[in-house]
Order: structure tokens, then sequence, then C-alpha cells
């Protein structure tokens, strides 16, 4: 008889209503969740690659078969005159194998390839800390014909700015994204307050306190965007999971670059969490601004 | 809740008026006394329900002074009007009741307002129920019962939360002769119990057969027409 939906003394939302909200917040969550992960996932990308470039420097020897002496030969000469000078940990130079693998990607795997007259490349580690300055090794180098040295700066700069860029515009959309859902509540909680104004009105007359009628608001929108939230959590997981398949993303390797797993599972969680509390402050915002014209 | 025994309800040259338009009620002056009865008639249109609205708190006048259970309205900040509101029970003449509860949660919603514990709640509503007859209707839901019966469900949870004040618009206007006699010795027995009644009638024949004081509202003015 008594229930504690009984408690509820306004009728639960409209079944229409509700699932379009619902559906409304799960694509907003759906859409904040990607737009976190992406930024995110960026922020670490630029870092990885700013660190792990960092204190590596190449040397590139141009091929040129009217010089001297051969490619091969005038890179072993750059490595050995670089391990002489300060600030230099290593300077290896890079084999023939090596360097057709790293232009396989461009060139292909075929035996013409052979034919082709290809760069010297020596891979320096430099001191992070005592870097030696570029120019002196510059100036170094210029009695090795055709050598040229390349701190990666100019391509780093641009690829972390990309990035950066990239991040904030991903947590621009996040913000709208929270600002759309957070809309999305205060008209329904707006709506809501229209369709029982007579209900409401009832209870305000028998003596219910703005915030006793104003929960009645809150408790739906929680439900409805605990609903939301879930349903664009699971949504986001399965589209980062198909994407990872179709686009063949190495997660194995960009998963670790974003924390502790917990942390990824607490961060994802925190979406529909925070969803859920900001619908219900927005609910009790809308319901307690309309509850406080009543006499 | 404290108040000087001799006004329950007091107004003091009290005018309304909708908007911008005429005065509906105009220098009403009232003085309620705790466990006084009184009948409250006027022809359609005089004001009636606007009165009860004001005798409820629903609404503030737009001139003159009211005072509900010692406390000066004009003076009291907006927070502290629904523990006021809780002390009166109104009987709308049109029932109000909320079709998405049942019988039972339609009655125990003043309880729950004021935060009565369920196992309280359970025994007071079961009591209420039973005392307008209505016990073996209390799981069902208020459309599906008759007009007579309805007016029963808004009169227990009027009364439920024992109100010092019970106000009643029309209480009788849609339900036959026997059952508006039945629902005027609920009130009769209320009122012995020490509950201030008012009840808006235009029904003569109850006002002639329950001898108590008669309000009559004329063109917004309010009259003694039997002490």
């Amino acid at each position: 008889m008594s229930t504690r939906d009984a408690d509820v003394a306004l009728p639960r939302a409209e079944a229409g209503g509700t699932a379009l909200l619902v559906s409304i917040i799960a694509l907003m969550t759906w859409l904040a969740l990607l737009a976190l992960g992406a930024s995110v996932a960026l922020g670490a990308i630029a870092r990885e690659r700013q660190a792990g470039l960092a204190g590596r420097w190449t040397v590139e020897i141009a091929a040129d078969a009217t010089r001297s002496k051969p490619t091969e030969q005038r890179a072993r000469d750059a490595a050995q005159l670089l391990r002489g000078v300060p600030g230099v940990v290593r300077a290896e130079p890079l084999s023939r194998e090596d360097i057709r693998r790293l232009l396989s990607p461009w060139l292909g795997n075929d035996a013409a390839v052979e034919e082709l007259p290809l760069p010297g490349l020596v891979d320096v580690v430099v001191d992070a800390q005592r870097p030696p300055a570029i120019a002196e090794l510059r100036k170094r180098l210029a009695e090795i014909p055709g050598a040229n040295v390349d701190d990666h700066r100019g391509w780093v700069v641009e690829i972390v700015r990309l990035a950066r860029a990239a991040e904030a515009v991903a947590i621009a959309v996040f913000v709208m994204v929270g600002a759309i859902a957070i809309l999305a509540i205060v008209a329904a909680a707006r709506a809501r307050l229209a369709i029982h104004a007579h209900e409401v009105e009832l209870l305000h007359v028998i003596g219910a306190a703005d915030r006793w009628i104003a929960r009645q608001f809150q408790a739906s929108a929680l439900a409805v965007a605990l609903r939301g939230g879930l349903s664009g959590l699971i949504l986001a997981a399965t589209t980062i999971g198909f994407a990872a398949w179709g686009f063949q993303l190495p997660l194995d390797r960009l998963l670790p670059l974003l924390g502790p797993s917990w942390s990824i599972i607490a961060v994802a969680l925190a979406v529909p969490a925070v969803a859920a509390v900001a619908a219900t402050l927005a609910a009790r915002w809308a319901s307690m601004r309309a509850l406080r014209r009543l006499p | 809740m404290v108040y000087d025994p001799k006004h329950m309800i007091r107004f003091e040259e009290v005018g309304f008026r909708y908007g911008n338009g005429p005065e509906v009620l105009r220098d009403v002056d009232l003085d309620l006394a705790p466990g006084s009865f009184h009948w409250l008639t006027g022809a359609s249109g005089a004001g009636k329900s606007t009165l009860l609205k004001l005798l409820h708190l629903a609404d503030h006048p737009t001139r003159g002074r009211v005072e509900a259970f010692g406390e000066d309205l004009s003076e009291l900040k907006r927070r502290h009007l629904p523990k006021l509101r809780r002390q009166i029970g109104m009987v709308f003449q049109d029932f109000r009741l909320l079709d998405h509860l049942t019988v039972f949660d339609n009655v125990a919603l003043p309880l729950r307002l004021a935060r009565v514990r369920d196992s309280s709640l359970r025994k007071d509503v079961g009591e209420m129920l039973d005392w307008v007859g209505l016990a073996d209707v209390a799981g069902a839901d208020p459309r599906t019962l008759s007009g007579g019966q309805q007016q029963r469900v808004a009169i227990a949870r009027a009364v439920v939360a024992r109100p010092l004040l019970l106000l009643a618009d029309e209480p009788t206007g849609s339900v036959d002769e026997a059952t508006g006699t039945r629902i005027l010795r609920l009130f009769q027995e209320l009122h012995r119990l020490g509950t201030t009644v008012l009840v808006a009638t235009h029904n003569e024949l109850l006002i002639e057969r329950f001898p108590h004081p008669v309000l009559r509202l004329e063109d917004g003015q309010l009259g003694l027409v039997r002490a």
C-alpha cells in the first residue's frame, strides 16, 4: 500500500520525455568522454615526444658519390669525431640495413633500393642537462664533407604546439558539452515544473517547503543523469575499442602514457558522476528559482 | 507553536485584488477564535474562495494586516510560511487529490511533509481512513472512487496531521445530501475535539441543521449574519 515510491510526491517523469533526456545525456557524456580522452592522450603523446627526443640528435651525411670518401666511412669518421666532444654521451653510425629499414615506409623493400644512394646517419645521445653547443658541433663537423647535425628541436616544437592546440580544443569541446547537458537538464526541470504546476501548487499550499519540492525534481534529474551518464560511458568505451581495432591504434603503448589503469577508470567514472551531480544541482537551481516566485 | 489563544487568525482591513483588477475583498475584518466553528456564505463570485486562499496563507493580501497563530504575516520571512501552513488543513472544492498516488499515500502526504516516522504514519493514516470509512480502498487509485469518496479522502488528508484550523470550500457541493450530512458530522466531531473549523458553503439546509455563527461575503465585504 505505502511504497517507497510514495516519497515521490510528483509523478515520475513522463516515459517519452525521460527517454529523450537520457539519450541526450548519454550522447553528451559520450562526446565529453571522447573529448576528454583525446585531450589526455594528446597531452601524453606531446610529453612523450618531448621527453623521448630531448637529448637525441642526428647527424646526417649526404650521399654523394663525388666525395673523396664513401658515405659509410664519413659516418664512421663523424661518430669518431663526436665522441671526443664534451657533452656527447654516445655517437653511433647506423648500419645501411638500419637506414634501409627506416626508409622502407617510403621506398619499399625492393631489390632496386639497393642501387639507390642512401644517406649516412649517426645517432647521437647528448647529456640532456649539459648538451654541447650545436654551433660548436657544426663547426667541428665541417671537416666531414656533407655532414649536417639536427637536434630535432624545430619539428618537435611544431608537433608539441599542434598537440597542445588540439588538447585545448578538446578541453573546450568537453566544457561546451557539459554546458549543453546542464542547459538540457535545466530545460527539462522547467518543463516538468510547468507540466506539474498543479501538483507543485498543491504541495506548496499544504506546507511543503521549497527544498522538499525541489528534491523531487533533483531526484528525477539524478536518476536521468545517472542512466544517461552510464550509457554514455559504455558507448564511449565501445567507440574507443572499435577505433583502436579499426585503426590499429597501439592501445597497449598509448594507455600506459595516460597513467596507471586505475586512474583511467577513475577519470572515466568521474564524468558520469560529475554529470549526475551537475544535473542534480541544475534541477535544484531551476526548481528553487521557480518555487521562489510562489507566495 | 505559541500564539495568543484569543486569536487563531485575525484579519484587519484586509483588501485583495488580482493583478490590476478591482478589489475582490474590501476592508475585511475577521477574528477566528480557537475552537470556533463558522459558516462562510455568499453568492458565487462574492470572494469566498479568495478569502479561503488568504486564510490558508496561499497568498498575501494587497492591503491590510493578517495575523496567523500569533505571527504577523507582513513581518514573517517566506521560509517560515510552510510551518504555519502545516497547521491548517484545507479541503478544496475540487478535492485536488494526486492521481499518481494511492488513497493511502494522498492521505499520508501532510505527515510526510511533517517528517512523521513511517510506523507512526501508517497507524495515523489507517485510523484516519477508518474514520472516514475508506479503509477498504486505501490502495486504490483516487480516480476510481466516487465524488463522495474522493471528498472524504480530501477531508482525511486535511485533518490527518491534526491541524489547528480546518478550512473547507464547498465540501458538500458535489455529493448527495446523505454524504453531505455525513461529512458535516465529521467536521462536528473534529470541532468537538478542539479543531477550529470554517466551512464555505451555499447549502442553507446544512447551515440550518448545524447552528454555528455565519459569516457572509457580499461584494467583497464580510459581515456576521448569525452570531
